[in-house]
């Protein structure tokens, strides 16, 4: 950046090689007669191109301070021998001849390669007002010294000018305006570059948000997968079972049903068997027999006396399953009158109330 | 102010060109992380909520599936324990139908066979309802006591038979009375009436069936 050619319009002039810097420098001397001609020529034509720029130009209201310089050039052009006769000043760094540029001219130069070369360089940044057409020469001093320095350029050939100009550009090779470069940021470039950026990073998370989707995708899948094994399982293995089940639990509660009922089966065998195991043998039971299983009977009997009956009750009470056993009276029979076998034996004639516990039946 | 403007837009450029790789590199983490924690870390983390919520039920839904396999096993194993000698004689305790003809022959035959004649057979069904009201009226009833089987009691019907029999002493009666005891079709005898001297029963009992089951 910093080495700019300041002679854009020499690109093409063979640049002088750097190997040559590593050369045993040699001393070379200024030839001020030429030197000054250049320069001159130069302040001329910057002069000019100031003006042509339509800008308003200072230093042409100078003019006259340039006309006494122009006197004193064109002074000692005319005693070209007395400047030759002064002892030439020796020019270091460079191999070929190099002019030493004056003082003023140094400054000059530092003041106008500030901004208008940077104007030059970057012409797309601010408006360069175009050049109007060469004007003519201004009258006066101006005019006149130019027609006198165009007269004395006249004879030297464009060849010299042009190695003039070259020589010059080595001396600056230098950065000037180091600082004051201007520096340009592409952002249609720059923005394009981010967008590009950006939209990568958004596929790459485009890409990983998809990349789960597809796994989510997945695992319902094998989900869908593992459930539809389930109701084969299902239907393979547990509803035979549980058809099996349904009929097993049928049976289950049949056997239940089955086994309340016999829990409460009734057994009038046993109600008789209490009946003979609790009968004196001098006691037998006469009549028809008429009962439920709520345990509460009048039994017809006959006994051979009231104390038998009593012995009989006695026997009945003593019985845990009996809740009550009475006799509330007796006829005696007459052995010889009566009209059945029954009667001739003869005896007493009663009615038990027995209650007993019905449980008896189920035992 | 101007050259001020200028040297700041300067410095912007030459910050912008100098860093300008950097600050892509970062723009590009950035939509990366905000990306990455605004769209995918929470469909990661939906989706292991998932999994996991999933994994839950299923091993859930697999230990109750196994659980009620176990039990069917083992329902079946037990079932399988039964004699089908036993599951045929409560068949025929408890059949499934109420088939009153198979009944009427069945006491008949019952009768016949022990000496005894038969005069009189009835066969009638008990409805649930008419066996509640009949127990109300009776007020303190055996069925009250626990001992009459309650029709009510679900999947289980009565039938009510009337029979009376002649030829029957007392040892008869206690026989007729055994043999219906012992028959492996189940009847309760509720009510009895015998007179010894006509040598005449008569006999109240109720036989059972069972609704089909299925």
């Amino acid at each position: 950046m910093s080495d700019i050619n300041f002679l854009a319009n020499q690109k093409n002039a063979p640049k002088k090689k750097r190997s040559d810097k590593g050369k045993e420098r040699e001393i070379k001397w200024t030839n001020p007669d030429k030197n000054n001609v250049s320069y001159a020529k130069d302040s001329d034509n910057k002069k000019i191109s100031g003006s042509k720029s339509g800008k308003f130009d200072f230093f042409g209201l100078l003019s006259f301070l340039k006309k006494k310089k122009n006197d004193k050039e064109s002074a000692r052009q005319e005693q070209p021998e007395r400047y030759r006769q002064e002892k030439p000043k020796p020019v270091v760094g460079s191999a070929i001849n190099e002019p030493a540029a004056p003082e003023r001219n140094k400054a000059e130069e530092k003041k106008g390669h500030g901004f208008s070369l940077w104007k030059e360089k970057f012409p797309s940044v601010e408006k360069i007002p175009e050049k109007p057409a060469p004007k003519p020469a201004k009258k006066g001093i101006n005019a006149k010294s130019n027609e006198k320095r165009a007269g004395r350029a006249a004879p030297k050939d464009a060849e010299t000018e042009n190695k003039k100009q070259w020589e010059k550009a080595d001396i600056l090779e230098t950065n000037l305006i180091k600082g004051e470069l201007a520096s340009f940021f592409n952002w249609k470039k720059g923005i394009l570059v981010l967008a590009v950026y950006s939209v990568l990073s958004a596929l790459v998370v485009a890409g990983l948000y998809g990349g789960l989707l597809f796994w989510e995708r997945q695992i319902k899948k094998e989900g869908n997968e593992y459930s539809s094994r389930i109701r084969d399982l299902d239907e393979r293995v547990i509803k035979p079972l549980e058809e099996e089940a349904k009929k097993i639990l049928a049976e289950q509660e049949k056997i239940k049903l089955a086994e309340y009922v016999l829990r409460k089966h009734i057994y009038w065998t046993n109600f008789f068997k209490f009946l003979e195991d609790n009968t004196l043998t001098e006691v037998y039971y006469t009549s028809s027999f008429s009962g439920d299983i709520n345990g509460e009977y009048v039994l017809p009997a006959r006994a051979k006396d009231f104390k038998t009956i009593l012995e009989q009750v006695s026997v009945m009470r003593a019985n845990d399953n009996v809740k009550k056993a009475t006799v509330s009276g007796g006829s005696v029979v007459s052995s010889a009158g009566g009209e059945n076998e029954k009667d001739d034996v003869g005896g007493v004639n009663f009615k038990l109330d027995l209650s007993i516990n019905p449980s008896i039946f189920t035992k | 102010m101007s050259i001020i403007n200028a040297q700041i837009k300067n410095n912007i450029n030459i910050f912008l060109d100098r860093y300008f790789g950097a600050i892509a590199i970062i723009t590009a983490v950035i939509v990366l992380v905000l990306g990455n924690l605004l769209l995918v870390w929470p469909k990661y983390k939906q989706i292991i909520n998932d999994i996991e919520s999933a994994e839950k039920k299923e091993s859930l839904d697999y230990a109750k599936r196994q659980k009620y396999l176990n039990q069917l096993k083992e329902l079946k194993s037990e079932y399988q324990k039964i004699s089908q000698d036993d599951i045929k004689k409560i068949e025929i305790m408890l059949p499934q139908e109420n088939n009153k003809e198979e009944l009427l022959a069945q006491m008949e035959n019952l009768i016949s066979k022990n000496g005894f004649l038969l005069t009189d057979l009835r066969v009638e069904d008990v409805a649930a309802k008419q066996e509640s009201s009949a127990g109300a009226a009776k007020g303190q009833s055996a069925g009250d006591k626990g001992l009459i089987v309650q029709a009510a009691k679900p999947g289980l019907n009565k039938v009510k038979i009337n029979i009376n029999v002649v030829g029957t002493d007392y040892e008869g009666l206690k026989r007729l009375l055994g043999v219906i005891e012992n028959n492996l079709r189940l009847m309760d005898v509720t009510n009895l009436f015998f007179d010894p001297e006509g040598r005449k029963s008569s006999l109240e009992m109720y036989a059972y069936y069972v609704d089909r089951l299925n």
